[in-house]
């Protein structure tokens, strides 16, 4: 959805929803324990912003130490994956034999892991960070092999026609041609990230953003539960806009390629 | 061996073989402490002691139950939003805003907001079922109707179909394929849903029995969790896909597996 040419009707859809909404709440229609009306929200972004919850703790401190643990297991998990993937998908009996372990290891819901690493890694930053590198660890590596086991038979039969040797048939045929899934491994390895960092942080911290929509609910602030998702989805939002913009940047040459 | 290997079953039983003898001899040789990884056949004994007493059946029943009760309110409501958003170019304006705002907010971020709503009773896990599935099968089926070739719609339109007939006949089984896509995406993301909605707020439930096992100190019991929780996944995936191909795909014979 474009906003530069966003259509009068949506514009007065969500102005109209807000103000119905607002509206509802200041006669009461609406319990605002359950639904906080949007002028309440707004004043709840501002002392998560100011005073901070729980006090002292300012917003900017739950989103740094989310996504500082979302980059240190993203940055784990880009590490062993992509190498990994690469010589899976390069190596076709090491493929066959990984591709049981590898779908059932995506078919296990990261988030269903967290009680056993708490066990062997602590209640700290390391059980979390470990658990975004299993997380990401399964989709990067399904990306990268489907990438480097697709490239084009034409491309690598054309580069070995004219006896390119291997090592550059590999840097000029086979990373290019694989690197747009790779790419799109990694955003969707970021999308799981977070979404397991923000249940993980409501099991097991006290700071984080899923701890702060978590805490919240315990001390019946719905207000800023609903903030805090909404800001949730800001980020995600933002990360994905992020990682959209460095795809075309960083690989020109995926343009017109169909997205997904 | 050349022809054993051939055989489609050969790599992933052996792959499983070197995964339960690696897993075996780590805790047999005492490398990690039992009480924080025990080993393969503590687990087969804890599953066995569960099936008997009833238990993992009942945990079983429960998760699958929430699962598809939310998933049919969730994966209805996105098919019938996704068809008239699909053919009604007002409703989008007004409709598609919201689903662009709500979207980004990942789906586990919503347990919070849930359980406030709906209680910590069956209720807010329906809620968040049916959510997850909902926005996958709604931008999905939009996707479809959007993309069905006009010159399908005009010959139907010329042989004077009925509104019904149209939407039936022509319109359904032409966005079948990404309805599809949008169905298997919202089933695995239900599922991972599911688990966090039930470690964090249940008391039934394959989610339920991880945490149990961690509160417990009985690991056995998480292991056991985690490898129902990717079985389920894996099969029912696995199924979903074999369904759909036989059965709403039917006239899209030259489809591929899709995203397979």
């Amino acid at each position: 959805m474009d906003v530069r040419r966003l259509p009068i009707a949506s514009l007065a859809s969500v102005i109209g929803v807000l103000a119905l909404w607002e509206a509802a709440a200041g006669m009461g229609l609406l319990n605002p324990f359950f639904f906080p009306a949007p002028s309440r929200l707004a004043a709840t972004l501002v002392e998560l912003l100011t005073v901070g919850y729980p006090e002292g703790t300012w917003i900017g401190t739950h989103v740094a130490s989310s996504l500082g643990r979302v980059l240190a297991g993203f940055a784990i998990a880009v590490a062993a994956g992509i190498p990994l993937g690469i010589v899976i998908g390069y190596v076709p009996a090491l493929d066959a034999m990984t591709q049981g372990i590898i779908a059932f290891g995506r078919s296990i819901a990261a988030i269903s892991v967290l009680p056993l690493f708490i066990a062997w890694f602590g209640i700290g930053e390391l059980s979390k960070v470990a658990l975004i590198g299993l997380a990401s660890f399964w989709v990067l590596v399904t990306y990268t092999i489907a990438g480097v086991k697709f490239v084009d038979p034409l491309l690598l039969r054309a580069a070995q026609s004219i006896d390119t040797p291997h090592a550059a048939i590999f840097r000029s045929v086979i990373l290019p041609a694989a690197l747009p899934r790779i790419f799109t491994g990694l955003k969707v390895a970021l999308a799981v990230s977070f979404m397991v960092i923000v249940a993980a942080e409501m099991i097991a911290t006290v700071v984080g953003l899923g701890a702060l929509i978590q805490e919240a609910r315990t001390t019946f602030r719905t207000d800023i539960t609903i903030s805090g998702m909404l800001i949730i989805g800001l980020i995600g939002y933002a990360m994905s806009r992020l990682l959209d913009w460095l795809e075309a940047v960083l690989l020109p040459w995926r343009a017109g390629i169909e997205e997904r | 061996m050349a022809g054993l290997a051939r055989a489609t079953w050969f790599y992933p039983l052996a792959s499983a073989a070197l995964v339960l003898a690696g897993w075996s001899a780590v805790v047999g040789l005492g490398l990690v402490p039992v009480a924080i990884l025990p080993g393969p056949w503590t687990v087969a004994a804890a599953g066995i002691v569960e099936l008997m007493a009833g238990r993992l059946l009942g945990d079983l029943a429960a998760s699958l139950a929430r699962l598809a009760g939310g998933y049919v309110i969730g994966a209805a409501a996105g098919v019938v939003l996704g068809l008239v958003l699909g053919s009604a170019a007002l409703a989008r304006k007004v409709v598609l805003p919201w689903i662009e705002i709500l979207r980004p907010i990942p789906p586990l971020a919503w347990i919070p907001v849930a359980l406030i709503w709906f209680g910590i009773g069956e209720g807010s896990k329906l809620f968040l079922i049916a959510m997850t599935a909902f926005f996958p099968v709604a931008i999905a089926t939009l996707k479809g109707v959007r993309q069905i070739e006009q010159v399908l719609l005009r010959a139907a339109r010329s042989l004077d179909v009925t509104p019904r007939q149209m939407l039936l006949r022509v319109v359904l089984p032409a966005a079948m394929p990404d309805v599809v896509t949008g169905l298997r995406l919202g089933w695995t993301l239900g599922i991972t849903i599911l688990v966090g909605a039930e470690m964090i707020a249940a008391s039934s439930g394959l989610g339920h029995m991880v945490m149990n096992g961690m509160n417990s100190g009985r690991f056995e019991l998480v292991i056991l969790g985690i490898l129902l929780l990717g079985t389920l996944g894996l099969t029912s995936d696995a199924l979903f896909a074999r369904l759909t191909r036989a059965r709403l795909l039917r006239w899209h014979a030259g489809l591929d597996k899709a995203s397979g």
